[in-house]
């Protein structure tokens, strides 16, 4: 899997952790059963806290993306597949959307704008 | 990718399986023919001197013909022919065919030999030297080998790797890790496992038979080392950073680490162990390099500078030889 962090980046380091695994299993390099690693690697390979890869790990327990096992760590669910149903879709926006002139964070800020009736303000 | 052609495929079969059937039928026939005039019981064994000194029935060596000169063939034939099918190539495939051919011709010259000589003889006893036939079988078996590799076409894979590049590219602020683990394909876990188990099997017979207490010591220490070296080799972990590839082995040990200064090139590739590397595991081969290679697929391959080549094969392979490309371009960039 990939993690990518950006510390000039005003989204908080443990949310871009948080979204790197969700792409992660949105490309389908994480599958459900497999083992996230372990927060003490990822934490040592970006230089940043361990208690930032632990509040990620723990955001993506909250979601259901992960459930987390004594000894055995960080295992993805079964809500990796369903999140990977979406990339067809991710990519035909961002395709469409490069036919606009709109760049990825261009449309990002669109779908950040866009009105979701089901999610309580 | 060229299609490889199946010519390799029906030659390797012609050497390696329908040499060694035709050879052992005749080498069995010949032995049958024989057997009127053999004395009972007939030698089997021939002492360094050349004389005989083990003795049993003729069907003993039929057996022996049969089992060394058909049966390991065909096992040798067995583990490549699909390989080969699935469109797999290079030298070790050759040279495993010209190996089964040579080791058919050998032992069946030899074995018929052995029978032939002792045609007319009242007692096997006195029966004549091995050793000029021992010599022809060996010179035959070397003869047949030539001839089986030079039947085989030497076809390769092509050693075509691509490129991967990062999307979206990796920016200067940005910190990135990939990680991923890879076991060892299931053909080679049988294979370390069954040759664990023989090693096992080999050392309780060795010490039911009775054994000095060095003997017993030594094959524990053996099964015990034997056992390290499958779980050192059985998962690895990959992992790419700013500081380079790193493969380390789920024990801890063993470890390797390729720093992103003395990177030159990386490259996705597809590996056939047995085809470019003639085994499963730590392997080196010329012109390969270095590689652990656990299973079939893909992989990833760095170009050193000074010229040495790392392979490790893994999945997504893509995207960590993406990162390490990138890693790569940015130490360059800061220097």
């Amino acid at each position: 899997m990939l993690i990518r962090t950006d510390a000039t980046s005003d989204v908080p380091l443990f949310a871009q952790i948080a979204a790197s695994v969700r792409a992660d299993a949105v490309a389908r390099r994480l599958r459900p059963g497999d083992r996230l690693p372990s927060a003490r690697e990822v934490a040592s390979a970006l230089g940043i806290n361990l208690h930032t890869v632990l509040h990620a790990y723990q955001q993506l327990r909250d979601e259901g993306l992960v459930s987390m096992h004594r000894g055995r760590g960080a295992v993805v669910t079964a809500a990796a597949d369903r999140l990977a149903e979406l990339q067809p879709d991710i990519a035909d926006i961002v395709a469409r959307a490069r036919e606009r002139g709109l760049s990825r964070q261009a449309l990002a800020a669109l779908i950040h704008h866009t009105s979701d009736p089901e999610e309580s303000p | 990718m060229t299609t490889p052609r199946p010519r390799a495929v029906s030659r390797f079969v012609l050497v390696a399986v329908a040499v060694p059937v035709v050879v052992i039928a005749g080498a069995v026939l010949l032995q049958l023919g024989a057997r009127d005039a053999l004395p009972d019981p007939i030698a089997i064994h021939w002492g360094a001197d050349g004389a005989p000194d083990g003795f049993g029935a003729p069907w003993v060596t039929v057996l022996a013909t049969v089992l060394v000169g058909l049966g390991v063939p065909l096992l040798i034939a067995a583990s490549a022919v699909n390989g080969l099918r699935r469109g797999d190539r290079g030298p070790t495939y050759r040279l495993m065919g010209a190996l089964a051919a040579a080791m058919s011709a050998g032992a069946g010259v030899l074995m018929t030999s052995s029978v032939l000589i002792q045609r007319g003889l009242a007692d096997a006893a006195a029966g004549p030297s091995l050793l000029p036939w021992l010599v022809l079988a060996g010179l035959i078996a070397i003869g047949v080998g030539v001839a089986g590799w030079l039947v085989q076409p030497d076809e390769r894979l092509p050693a075509t790797g691509s490129i991967a590049t990062m999307d979206p590219p990796l920016t200067d602020g940005e910190r990135a890790v990939w990680l991923r683990s890879v076991h060892l394909a299931r053909a080679g876990v049988v294979v370390l496992c069954a040759a664990w188990a023989l090693l096992v099997v080999v050392a309780v017979i060795t010490l039911t038979v009775g054994a000095g207490a060095t003997v017993a010591t030594i094959l524990a220490l053996l099964i015990a080392v034997m056992a390290a070296v499958i779980a050192a080799t059985a998962v690895f972990h990959v992992r790419v950073d700013e500081t380079g590839l790193t493969v380390t082995s789920a024990t801890g040990f063993p470890r390797f680490h390729v720093p992103v200064a003395e990177i030159e090139r990386v490259e996705v590739v597809e590996v056939s162990p047995m085809g470019e590397y003639g085994d499963w595991g730590l392997r080196w081969a010329p012109g390969r390099g270095f590689g652990v290679v656990l299973r079939a697929g893909a992989g990833i391959r760095v170009h050193r500078t000074g010229g040495k080549v790392f392979t490790v094969t893994v999945d997504d392979a893509e995207t960590g030889a993406a990162l390490l490309s990138a890693e790569r371009e940015r130490t360059e960039r800061e220097r």
